[in-house]
């Protein structure tokens, strides 16, 4: 028997990724909810609020954390879900798995060039906020909220893989994602804050992810909230969770199509 | 070592049956068809022997290996029918994506050069039309270098002179020595390209063996005129012999030697007609006569 040589993992992974992020760069068109959204929100919702301060305390540096977690979230929700369930429904993956393409590559690359995406999305948006409201930030703050918000992104990334096998195509995929992050995105205090809310909205807030992205991202800045770490508990308890659903709907989708 | 083994194969989807009991083995260096009509069962075999499936029951083996294992694939390239290039990338793209998926691939500029491509290099997937696209699908099979090729239906959708031409490719991929399933429903291309024809139908393997046996059974002239006057009966050239009033009709491997016969006999005709048997009533017949009706 010929032995088979094996292909070179690291080689193979890069050229997915590429291609990941080609997918993006290529289609400007859908790039505006993510790299626009976020400065059109903040020139709405969040300027207004982040000119005024609560007992003292300036919500600019505030408001502007809300938004950087909120535009990192609404990068992963929508870019990896409705783009799994396109490739599903085209029928891109039949093709690979006839390859000698691991799927987990792909998944991962996805990721990856997401990753890539949000940091994108985030530096214009803190950039803009600067300008628009100058929020007392330092350039390390502004560093660490970056990585904390890529940090609260964590479950969103799984809950949109999940999303991604568990919808019929792209039509059903992407009102399930709408559906699922304005509601809790607001709910969750990433557009106003959630003091300005009823009582109910912040009684369930506390079971959003969403709420703990925003609280993890904006305890950079915000002198009121002591235990961050709390809320990483939270967030990584969300992802484990969101994995399972990621997983279980994939293996539904390999049983409805591979099987 | 075989390339391809199926053995007792059945494959179920839901209540209807797919595949039951096939058996297939295909040596090394082997070009087979499967033919059949649609429906048959020839694309879920393809998925089988590919791994995008898994069998009710029976086993598949491609070199020895489950196909569901990655690992099996490093030696296998498959053109599907039912696939879609990845849009936002351009010709030479996509065949750089897929040949750093494998040990030891085709150049991408040969891989370019055999599926007539080179022009579209740097064209986007989306931007190829339809013949472009199958040949895009193609290169992709061959990019792998593959020792086992499946080609599903290659050739659907094309006009005859692109068939033309990929024939001419298959059959220097023939000489490479490599190993070729691939399946169609048109008995032309069968015949021109593989040295075993597999015919399916109904999910199971009716009848085997080389395109001229194949052509054998399957097909012939449907023969039908108006008795005027003379006696005939059945002869050896002919077959399903049905008589209706004056008007006979038969199917015949050899319809001129039947005619010659026929008036030999010294019977009057009129309004012969001679007419090829469409495959799909080929088929209706083959399977009769598998089944011993």
């Amino acid at each position: 028997m010929t032995t088979t040589i094996q292909p070179n993992p690291i080689a193979g992974f890069f050229a997915i990724l590429k291609s990941e992020v080609l997918l993006w760069m290529r289609s400007p068109a859908s790039l505006v909810p993510t790299l626009i959204f976020p400065l059109m929100f903040w020139t709405f919702f969040g300027i207004p609020n982040a000119r005024q301060s609560i007992n003292g305390f300036s919500l600019a540096a505030y408001m502007l954390g809300s938004y950087a977690a909120y535009s990192a979230i609404q990068t992963v929700l929508f870019n990896i879900g409705i783009n799994i369930a396109f490739e599903r429904q085209q029928g891109f993956y039949r093709l690979v798995r006839v390859t000698p393409m691991p799927m987990l590559s792909v998944l991962l690359a996805k990721m990856i060039s997401t990753l890539i995406l949000a940091m994108i999305a985030l530096v214009m948006l803190l950039i803009y906020g600067h300008l628009t409201v100058q929020p007392k930030i330092t350039l390390i703050q502004y560093l660490e909220m970056m990585f904390r918000a890529l940090l609260g992104m964590l479950p969103f990334a799984a809950l949109g893989a999940g999303i991604g096998y568990f919808a019929r195509g792209v039509q059903s995929a992407s009102p399930i994602t709408n559906l699922i992050f304005f509601p809790m995105a607001f709910g969750s205090g990433l557009f106003i804050p959630l003091e300005a809310m009823p009582e109910i909205v912040r009684k369930i807030a506390v079971y959003l992810p969403a709420y703990h992205s925003g609280m993890f991202t904006r305890a950079v800045v915000d002198p009121r909230t002591t235990d961050s770490w709390v809320h990483l508990w939270w967030i990584l308890g969300f992802t484990l969770l969101f994995l399972l659903f990621a997983a279980w709907a994939y293996k539904r989708d390999e049983g409805a199509n591979y099987r | 070592m075989l390339a391809v083994e199926l053995k007792d194969v059945s494959k179920s989807f839901g209540q209807v049956k797919a595949l039951e009991q096939v058996s297939l083995s295909i040596q090394q260096g082997e070009v087979v068809a499967l033919l059949g009509p649609n429906g048959a069962g020839k694309s879920t075999a393809i998925s089988l022997m590919l791994g995008l499936r898994q069998t009710t029951s029976g086993t598949v083996k491609i070199f020895g290996l489950d196909p569901r294992e990655p690992k099996s694939r490093l030696r296998v390239g498959a053109m599907l029918q039912e696939s879609e290039l990845p849009n936002h990338l351009k010709t030479v793209e996509v065949l750089e994506l897929f040949a750093k998926q494998y040990s030891q691939p085709i150049a991408v500029s040969q891989a370019l050069e055999l599926s007539g491509l080179t022009k579209e290099a740097t064209q986007l997937a989306s931007r190829l039309s339809g013949g472009q696209r199958k040949r895009l699908c193609f290169a992709l099979a061959l990019i792998g270098n593959p020792d086992l090729l499946f080609l599903d239906e290659p050739t659907a959708a094309l006009d005859v002179e692109a068939r033309q031409v990929f024939w001419a490719a298959v059959r220097d991929l023939v000489a490479q020595g490599k190993t070729i399933l691939l399946t169609t429903h048109y008995l032309e291309e069968a015949d021109a390209l593989a040295q075993r024809i597999v015919v399916i139908a109904g999910g199971r393997v009716v009848a085997s063996g080389t395109p001229e046996q194949i052509k054998a059974n399957t097909g012939g002239k449907r023969v039908s005129f108006v008795l005027e006057s003379g006696v005939l009966k059945p002869m050896a050239e002919t077959s399903q012999w049905q008589s209706e009033g004056q008007r006979i009709q038969f199917l015949s491997q050899r319809p001129e030697t039947a005619l010659q016969q026929i008036f030999a006999t010294g019977a009057q005709i009129r309004d012969l007609e001679v007419v090829g048997v469409g495959l799909e009533e080929a088929f209706v017949e083959i399977t009769k006569q598998a089944k011993g009706l």
